[in-house]
């Protein structure tokens, strides 16, 4: 795999029983690149995306991410793949038990740092998000928008190389959903790459960058916005 | 990750309080019952015989066979039954050894009768129904004796170790079965939290270890309770051997250490089978 390249798939397919999602996507995306995967609801975006961070494994094809085989990965190798990402997830992922500093300071402590910096970055992480002032809240008592700002800041409180965004915006208003995007647009600036999955298209208005749209399983358009 | 895991073990403990303290009750029952087994075993071994694997059986000949016709019998009958061990008891024993079957006579037989005292042989067999057959050979007189104390403490001993120790076997299976089924419910019951865990790239050390330090707990609570349980037990065993005038019983010091240590290492490592097997299981 060349040096640059941070996700390969090659002929992956995926299916349910006889329904087919995905059918034979062939696809590279270099580092540092901003990519939108698009399409219909049922297209088949947010399946492409738990290929890649191995919630699912495909039927046939293979998924690289960083140069390591992702399909074939065994359990015991997934945490460390999981933490070299930072998943945006459409439902958010919050540990309902926990308030919203301690779901950071979590995810945090894997990467192996200390109780008091985990806490901090957590922190800053929030206050990014114009959350600091919920921190000690628990996740039932938080907004749709509330929630979808905490799964973000979780997602990016470690800096990760890779950034995959499922629905991100899709509980933000307009203003906060620019200001997301915005920062997308920095982190991915500072070097990572980023996959943001959205049937938005007026995000995909927002920022210049490449588009794929995938329908009926197959990628149907792999270019700049508007076609 | 040990931190994480005490942590995150504190918020489950608290939780599930009383049916954690529930759990470690029921698992402290067996573990009570198999340290009562283990010290009962150790105080009845040498009447129930398994320090050694022959019983004494005294057999009363008929006074009139004279030496060498005593010296036949006892070859026949070791001839028939080559398992046993036959001993003619000597004339100086005699007084002594049927002083147990006469206690009344004591008096008479010790004072220089001995050779009016009818031949007793001494038979080591491992089934002593067996040798009470003999009863029915002209030649003898008698068998036993055969309704002492010790045969009865011995009978007693034996079934009261055997059902004790079945009984042990029987709840300690079913208390790791409710350990693991425990595990598996609390497993489902955090089912979303562990996927979540799973999916922001916590090892399986860190999505397990919760459990296992509960787990941990739960068995050092429920040793401790099984070795009190124990202890005061022992305390009316001894008791009533005192009333019966039976030599004292004592409990080994290694025996609420090992309860204590089978308590948390049995469910830990049910709980750990539990937890293996339900990481195969694609929760993502």
């Amino acid at each position: 795999m060349p040096a640059g390249i941070v996700i390969r798939l090659r002929e992956l397919h995926k299916a349910y029983d006889t329904r087919e999602i995905l059918r034979g996507i062939n696809l590279h995306i270099e580092a540092g690149e901003f990519v939108f995967l698009t399409g219909p609801s049922g297209a088949g975006k947010s399946t492409f995306l738990r290929l890649l961070y191995a919630a699912e494994r495909p039927t046939s094809g293979e998924v690289w991410i960083g140069g390591r085989r992702v399909d074939t990965m065994t359990r015991k190798d997934l945490p460390e793949l999981r933490r070299q990402m930072g998943i945006i997830f459409q439902d958010f992922k919050l540990l309902r038990r926990k308030t919203v500093l301690e779901n950071i300071t979590f995810v945090l402590r894997f990467h192996g740092l200390s109780s008091r910096e985990a806490q901090r970055r957590a922190y800053l992480s929030l206050k990014r998000m114009g959350l600091q002032h919920r921190q000690s809240a628990l996740p039932d008592a938080l907004s749709g928008g509330e929630k979808q700002r905490t799964a973000i800041a979780r997602a990016l409180a470690y800096q990760p190389r890779v950034i995959l965004a499922d629905e991100p915006t899709g509980n933000l208003d307009a203003e906060l959903a620019a200001e997301l995007m915005s920062l997308l647009c920095d982190i991915n600036y500072q070097g990572a790459t980023v996959l943001v999955a959205t049937h938005d298209h007026s995000l995909l208005e927002s920022i210049p960058a490449r588009t794929l749209v995938l329908h009926r399983g197959a990628i149907q358009y792999d270019g700049s916005w508007p076609p | 990750m040990i931190r994480h895991s005490i942590s995150e073990a504190t918020g489950l403990l608290r939780q599930r309080a009383l049916i954690g303290l529930a759990l470690a009750a029921a698992l402290a029952v067996p573990i009570a019952l198999g340290g009562l087994t283990l010290f009962l075993g150790s105080w009845l071994r040498p009447y129930v015989g398994h320090g050694q694997p022959t019983v004494i059986v005294e057999v009363l000949l008929r006074p009139e066979l004279d030496p060498g016709e005593r010296s036949a019998w006892i070859h026949d009958v070791a001839e028939h039954h080559p398992d046993w061990k036959l001993r003619e008891v000597p004339p100086q024993d005699l007084a002594a050894r049927l002083s147990r079957w006469f206690p009344y006579l004591q008096g008479l037989m010790q004072n220089g009768n001995e050779e009016l005292l009818p031949p007793l042989v001494e038979v080591r067999a491992p089934e002593p129904d067996q040798v009470t057959l003999l009863a029915r050979d002209p030649k003898v007189l008698a068998v036993g004796p055969t309704t002492s104390l010790r045969r009865a403490v011995e009978r007693a001993g034996r079934r009261i170790a055997a059902g004790l120790l079945g009984l042990t076997v029987v709840l300690l299976l079913a208390s790791l079965l409710l350990a693991a089924v425990w595990t598996h419910l609390e497993i489902y019951r955090h089912a979303d939290e562990i996927t979540i865990q799973r999916l922001v790239g916590a090892t399986e050390a860190a999505v397990r270890g919760p459990f296992l330090a509960v787990i941990c707990v739960m068995g050092a609570v429920a040793g401790l309770l099984a070795a009190g349980g124990t202890l005061l037990m022992v305390h009316e065993v001894q008791d009533m051997a005192r009333t019966l005038g039976l030599p004292q019983p004592r409990l080994a010091p290694w025996i609420p250490v090992l309860q204590i240590m089978l308590a948390v290492l049995l469910p830990l490592g049910s709980a750990w089978i539990a937890l293996a097997r339900h990481s195969e299981l694609n929760l993502d």
